[in-house]
């Protein structure tokens, strides 16, 4: 098993507020971050010692054009180009530099802009694999492959779109408590099962709408935590897998599987246990086969859990309670701290919207990259309301 | 009919997408082969948007996952309707690959 996570607190998360079309650069949205969290924590620029970015937009820079851009001076640096895996990897990185010292203060941030431009450029140089057998499919972009993964599991399961509509339904009824949400009507089965085909059985209400955004925290030591004056979220346990079952034509099971024992394990907890789960929802489908993954249903029962599971702020396992990215938007790699993000806010008692009664330790998972036919890169994490000082 | 695809000259594995080195050996040594061009359904979408030009006007469209009976798993455009587990037959037509039900 891993080394514990101890002594490592996560504080001041942070939002940039969505916006569906953006004229300024992914620099901008991730600037406004870090400006965000310096002055949440109540810190001076030069204090940051550690910097791990994301973005999909940011191209021909990395997180090495960012601190210049910045005038930042790090000694710790990371580019994590995951996507929807990355909020949970920046964390475990970051952690690891904390406890050993290369590190004191890490902003974690991921951003991206959105626009006609930008949203081409990501469709059309996404990976290698994608430009060359993937794209000139058709040019159905994500929804294209995620239709086919979402078909492979109806088929494969018996579940309906009636099913997975389920969860789409209640997570926009947690999206509309959420004010930073782009999308805030709630929604009704019907609308979802009458929503306009994109690729079947992917329709509108499957899909996340793109817009411009930023997410971030600080990753630091608990003693730093306490002498900031800052309440914090520790880190229970912690996993990533990259490319599981490769080389298997199976598509249904997410990353997260291979890992689920351990993670339970090193947080010494089960699903049961969870006050809330975050998913990565870039479809509901996906949401399904993320809790199948780690155990909190059986392997294909997704369909059952939901349906007898109120997932609401109010309900037995609030799920992706700030409404996800099916109620903010996708703010491009941003979506994959989204809900990291909300986890903290929530075990922080400092919600957007509203605050789950009690809770105290929460699941937030990470799923991304698409680079052929289907989402390489998993990540999870138990976290749990740390102190206050 | 055969289909042209990269083949790794030391383990023997299909290669898709293209590869520089063998995704099971790390073989350098890939050649292209002419292999078995059939293989099965595992899943498909008809599509009704597409950010191609090319494609605009050609809506709906079929996409097939296809496993080959070589191993490799492909995308490829359906020429007519097309289900799970349906036998296909693949061909190269203007740099794409087009299934076919036989």
């Amino acid at each position: 098993m891993p080394q514990p996570y101890e002594g490592v607190a996560l504080v001041c998360p942070v939002t940039v507020p969505y916006e569906k079309r953006s004229d300024k650069p992914a620099a901008w949205w991730i600037g406004r971050a870090l400006k965000a969290l310096i002055d949440a924590a109540g810190l001076e620029k030069t204090d940051i010692d550690g910097f791990a970015a994301t973005s999909f937009t940011l191209s021909p820079d990395t997180s090495v054009g960012l601190i210049e851009h910045y005038g930042l001076t790090p000694r710790y640096l990371e580019w994590i180009p995951t996507g929807g895996a990355s909020g949970v990897m920046a964390i475990k990185r970051a952690a690891r530099a904390v406890q050993a010292g290369d590190a004191d203060i890490v902003a974690c941030i991921a951003g991206d802009t959105n626009n006609a431009e930008s949203f081409q450029g990501i469709l059309e140089n996404f990976s290698r694999f994608s430009t060359q057998a993937v794209l000139p499919y058709g040019g159905l972009g994500p929804n294209g492959v995620f239709a086919m993964i979402m078909r492979q599991y109806m088929e494969a399961f018996g579940a309906t779109r009636d099913d997975i509509g389920r969860l789409a339904v209640m997570q926009r009824a947690n999206g509309a408590t959420n004010p930073l949400a782009l999308l805030t009507s709630q929604i009704t089965l019907d609308d979802y099962m009458n929503a306009r085909p994109i690729a079947e059985p992917v329709h509108l209400l499957d899909c996340v709408m793109p817009c411009a955004g930023a997410d971030g925290l600080l990753v630091i030591s608990i003693d730093r935590a306490k002498s900031l004056g800052l309440p914090w979220v520790q880190i229970d346990g912690a996993i990533e897998r990259h490319n599981a079952y490769a080389g298997s034509e199976q598509i249904l099971k997410t990353g997260h599987m291979m890992d689920a024992g351990s993670l339970w394990e090193q947080a010494g907890a089960a699903p049961s246990e969870m006050d809330f789960l975050q998913t990565y929802d870039d479809y509901p489908v996906i949401s399904m086969m993320q809790m199948e993954a780690l155990g909190f249903c059986p392997f294909g029962d997704a369909k059952t859990f939901v349906a007898q599971t109120d997932m609401t702020l109010t309900g037995m396992l609030p799920h992706n309670t700030s409404g996800g990215q099916l109620a903010m938007g996708q703010a491009g790699a941003a979506g994959g701290y989204l809900g990291l993000v909300e986890a903290m806010r929530q075990l922080l008692h400092q919600p957007l919207g509203p605050q789950i009664a009690g809770a105290t330790k929460g699941c937030v998972m990470g799923y991304g990259m698409v680079n052929y036919d289907r989402g390489l890169c998993s990540s999870a994490a138990v976290l749990s309301r740390g102190g206050t000082p | 009919m055969s289909l042209t695809l990269q083949v790794c000259q030391d383990c023997g594995a299909l290669q898709y997408p293209r590869r520089d080195v063998c995704g099971q050996c790390l073989s350098p040594n890939l050649k292209n082969e002419n292999v078995s061009a059939q293989g099965t359904v595992l899943s498909w979408t008809q599509g009704h948007f597409s950010v191609l030009p090319a494609f605009k006007d050609k809506t709906p469209l079929t996409l097939v996952r296809v496993k080959l009976d070589g191993g490799a798993v492909v995308l490829a455009l359906a020429k007519g309707p097309l289900a799970t587990h349906a036998r296909v037959l693949l061909a190269m037509t203007e740099g794409l690959l087009i299934a076919v039900a036989t």
